[in-house]
């Protein structure tokens, strides 16, 4: 067993912690684990990456060579891609949609999203409105460690116990909020995959999971969405989707009611689960 | 005895170390990726100090060790050429107490202004040097320098790269040693080195360094990990764990004593193998003193002599992998904080038109967007000395235009040597230095420094003033502004200044935006303890 995590995004994005919780984990599991990471100029907006490496055998080197990384695990759509090429074949690409702008060259956001959604095997959601959803925007780290659970090559039991003793130091509440955001992220992780494994477009299962309660969608939810997302009416949706606020429920009621009620549906009271 | 597994950057390690080795005071400059070894020493219950400069740092610490007392002194790689001159010299001295100086190299510049080598320090100073591959060889290698350093009484570098000071592995203590209590034993021939007895110490410096050298080939320093005939590679440090990822069936000569080279055991094993290849980060330190001696090994071409080592690069450098190298994605550059209070000292910069000496700090990152307010950054102090001598030359209207611009920390370093030049070597024009004085070495993390009159672990202290010393030194106009508060009022002011043929100093004085509650906290706290004295003042 080896599992090879690329962890990357800005400085202040939190990727340190991501880190940190995982070493927690992998040191009470007992395995070996080497993290190699850049930081210094991180503090200003700069990026920072993390390589964790652990296993049940040792760890030579401490930085992952190309076509060996199980996961990269993003907070910023951009960052994600500059390491697409350390991925395995079978490995995953997990990002944050959301970015993080602080270069006047920073490419066409549709275009950086769309790249992503290309990949063969990947996750992408708004971290930080699934974050706020558990309680606070900060928490948008762990929102994307939980939809990278299925990678991580651990018991989520154990990440989760990782994550309650990396925030202990900031009381109860914090903890909890935080292992809210792990379950969460999972949750819409899961959504989003079975969405576009369906044959869901990218953005749409995206802005889709962003706005699931608890990130759950039920399975039989997944076909009556996929004719939502590619029915005229999609547009529609998606901007509603786009909207702050409102939660929608993850029974598959909700895009059947959207179907049945056609063109003049009020979608954002639908997706409220009003009628 | 701790037993315990636990999870430690290289630079925890090393601060590990020094605690079990009773190392008595530990001193240095903070610098990437170097300051976290003090801070931890410190917090672990160490006796750990700030010293202005690293030639301070060096000199504070060798005296200690001629005292009797074990030392570290911690120091980024360029921090080694300020402290150079010291510690050329305390080779031939020799110390007492154990004193070990980290010099943290870093290859490929994650946040430096270049990537020397300072392998070579070793050679041209003359002093044993150790190379760590992770945490747990740091913690092993930095104990097993102190005792090295009093077996040959020679200060002992030991070399750190970026990767093993920041990664993190898992470490086991060893048994801790008993502090001696220092004392004093006087050796004039021995320390005091006029020409007289320096020549004597020349030649015992180079005798050691043959004892050493023999005792080096025979040490476990020098690990052979078995391997076919087919290839060998000698190679040290995070580059070794690469070769053993990538080519795991070849045999390897792993160095951790990089000097003196353990030539003979290098000669020997270079036989054992049909083909012996050389492979090292940076420089070919390795390779050019191998071949010297005769011995014929492969090596890296000159183009890898740029950036990190890694698996794909050793592979690609022993013909497994034919592809050319990827270019290197372009990275997301820092910029200011937001809030950061020097914007209203860059937008006044700009505004003027300035050419500006820049320095090393937060502030180096106004030569970015939108205020491209930076015109040379080299050293560190260095904006003094470099904005004086485009004073001398420029024509008056350009000459008019030079500003340096320095920070607070950087100042105390060694700012403070390019005033006393501007006091008594004043351009024609006059000269204009803006202080940029945050109340914290922020770039590398907000450590304290003289001017903040905190210790290291937040504590009340002296504390040198950047005005009083300005104002002492003989500068006609010494001015303390917050940039913040009256933007206009800074930027006229600069341009008054700038309009006269006279010497000016500007503190810019706010604090950092990310220090500032911090700082305020660390005060109250000191106010709090010092509650008796504040009462009768």
């Amino acid at each position: 067993m080896e599992t090879n995590i690329v962890l990357c995004g800005v400085g202040g994005q939190g990727i340190l912690s991501i880190s940190i919780a995982l070493d927690i984990a992998a040191n009470r599991l007992g395995w070996q684990f080497k993290q190699a990471e850049v930081h210094g100029m991180s503090q200003r907006g700069g990026e920072v990456v993390s390589h964790l490496r652990y296993a049940d055998h040792t760890v030579r080197s401490e930085v992952i060579p190309r076509g060996k990384a199980n996961l990269v695990l993003s907070v910023e759509p951009l960052e994600a891609l500059r390491y697409v090429s350390l991925l395995a074949l079978e490995g995953a690409l997990v990002t944050s949609s959301d970015p993080f702008k602080n270069i006047e060259s920073y490419p066409d956001v549709d275009e950086v999203l769309a790249a992503v959604g290309r990949e063969p095997n990947h996750v992408l959601l708004p971290g930080e409105a699934l974050a706020r959803q558990c309680g606070s925007v900060k928490a948008a780290n762990i929102v994307l460690l939980g939809a990278s659970a299925p990678w991580l090559g651990m018991p989520e039991e154990t990440v989760e116990a990782a994550i309650r003793e990396l925030f202990e130091p900031k009381g109860e509440k914090v903890q909890e909020l935080n292992v809210k955001a792990f379950r969460t992220g999972r949750s819409a992780g899961e959504a989003y995959r079975r969405c576009v494994a369906a044959g869901v477009p990218s953005r749409s299962a995206c802005a889709l999971a962003g706005k699931l309660k608890d990130g759950l969608l039920s399975p039989d939810a997944v076909a009556p969405w996929k004719a939502v997302f590619l029915g005229p009416g999609a547009a529609e949706v998606l901007s509603a989707l786009g909207q702050p606020g409102q939660r929608v429920k993850g029974d598959a009621a909700v895009p059947e009611a959207i179907l049945a009620a056609g063109k003049e549906a009020d979608v954002a009271e639908l997706m409220a689960g009003r009628r | 005895m701790p037993t315990e597994r636990k999870l430690l950057s290289g630079d925890e390690a090393v601060a590990a170390a020094a605690v079990d080795a009773a190392v008595h005071l530990g001193t240095g400059y903070p610098g990437t990726p170097s300051t976290e070894i003090l801070e931890a020493f410190g917090a672990l219950g160490g006796w750990a100090q700030w010293a202005p400069n690293e030639k301070v740092a060096l000199e504070v610490a060798l005296g200690a060790s001629f005292g009797g007392a074990r030392t570290l002194v911690t120091m980024k790689h360029v921090g080694v050429n300020v402290a150079a001159d010291p510690l050329f010299t305390a080779a031939y001295t020799g110390v007492t107490g154990g004193l070990v100086l980290v010099s943290a190299d870093d290859p490929g510049m994650a946040s430096s202004q270049n990537e020397q080598d300072n392998r070579h320090y070793a050679r041209a100073a003359g002093v044993p040097m150790l190379e760590p591959s992770d945490s747990q060889e740091a913690y092993d290698l930095a104990r097993t320098a102190w005792e090295l350093s009093e077996r040959f009484q020679l200060p002992v570098i030991l070399r750190m790269t970026t990767r093993v000071c920041h990664g993190k592995s898992i470490v086991t203590r060893s048994a801790a040693e008993s502090p001696r209590t220092p004392s004093f034993v006087r050796d004039i021939p021995g320390r005091v080195m006029v020409p007289a007895h320096a020549r004597p110490a020349h030649l015992r410096l180079r005798k050691k360094l043959d004892e050493l050298k023999a005792w080096g080939e025979a040490s476990d320093l020098i690990v052979e990990r078995p391997g076919g005939r087919a290839l060998g590679v000698v190679s040290s440090g995070v580059t070794a764990r690469h070769v053993r990822e990538a080519v795991p069936d070849a045999r390897l000569l792993e160095l951790k004593l990089l000097h003196p080279l353990p030539i003979e055991r290098i000669r020997t094993f270079a036989r054992s193998v049909d083909r012996c290849f050389v492979l090292e980060e940076g420089d070919p330190y390795f390779a050019d003193e191998i071949r010297a001696a005769g011995i014929a090994v492969e090596a890296k071409a000159p183009e890898y002599r740029f950036g990190e080592m890694s698996v794909d690069r050793v592979r690609r450098l022993l013909g497994l992998d034919t592809a050319p190298e990827p270019l290197p994605t372009k990275g997301k550059p820092p910029q200011l904080c937001d809030a950061c209070p020097y914007h209203p000292v860059y937008s006044a910069l700009q505004k003027l038109d300035c050419i500006v000496a820049g320095d090393i700090g937060c502030y180096s990152l106004g030569v970015m967007e939108p205020y491209r307010a930076m015109d040379t950054l080299v050293a560190m102090g260095a904006s003094l000395g470099v904005g004086l001598g485009l004073r001398h030359v420029l024509p008056d209207a350009e000459a008019r235009r030079v500003v340096s611009i320095i920070g607070d920390s950087t100042f105390v370093h060694t700012g403070v040597n390019g005033l006393i030049e501007m006091v008594y070597n004043p351009p024609k024009t006059g000269h204009v230095v803006i202080i940029l004085d945050n109340g914290t070495t922020a770039m590398t993390g907000q450590q304290e420094h003289p001017g903040t009159g905190r210790t290291l672990g937040h504590d009340a202290t002296g504390k040198f003033s950047l005005e009083g010393f300005a104002r002492a030194a003989g500068v006609e106009n010494v001015d303390v502004v917050d940039p913040v508060k009256d933007p206009a009022g800074f930027l006229s002011l600069l341009e008054g200044r700038l309009s006269k043929p006279e010497l000016s100093v500007i503190v810019a004085r706010r604090p950092c935006i990310l220090a500032a509650a911090d700082i305020r906290a660390w005060d109250r706290a000191n106010a709090e303890k010092c509650g008796g004295c504040a009462g009768e003042a």
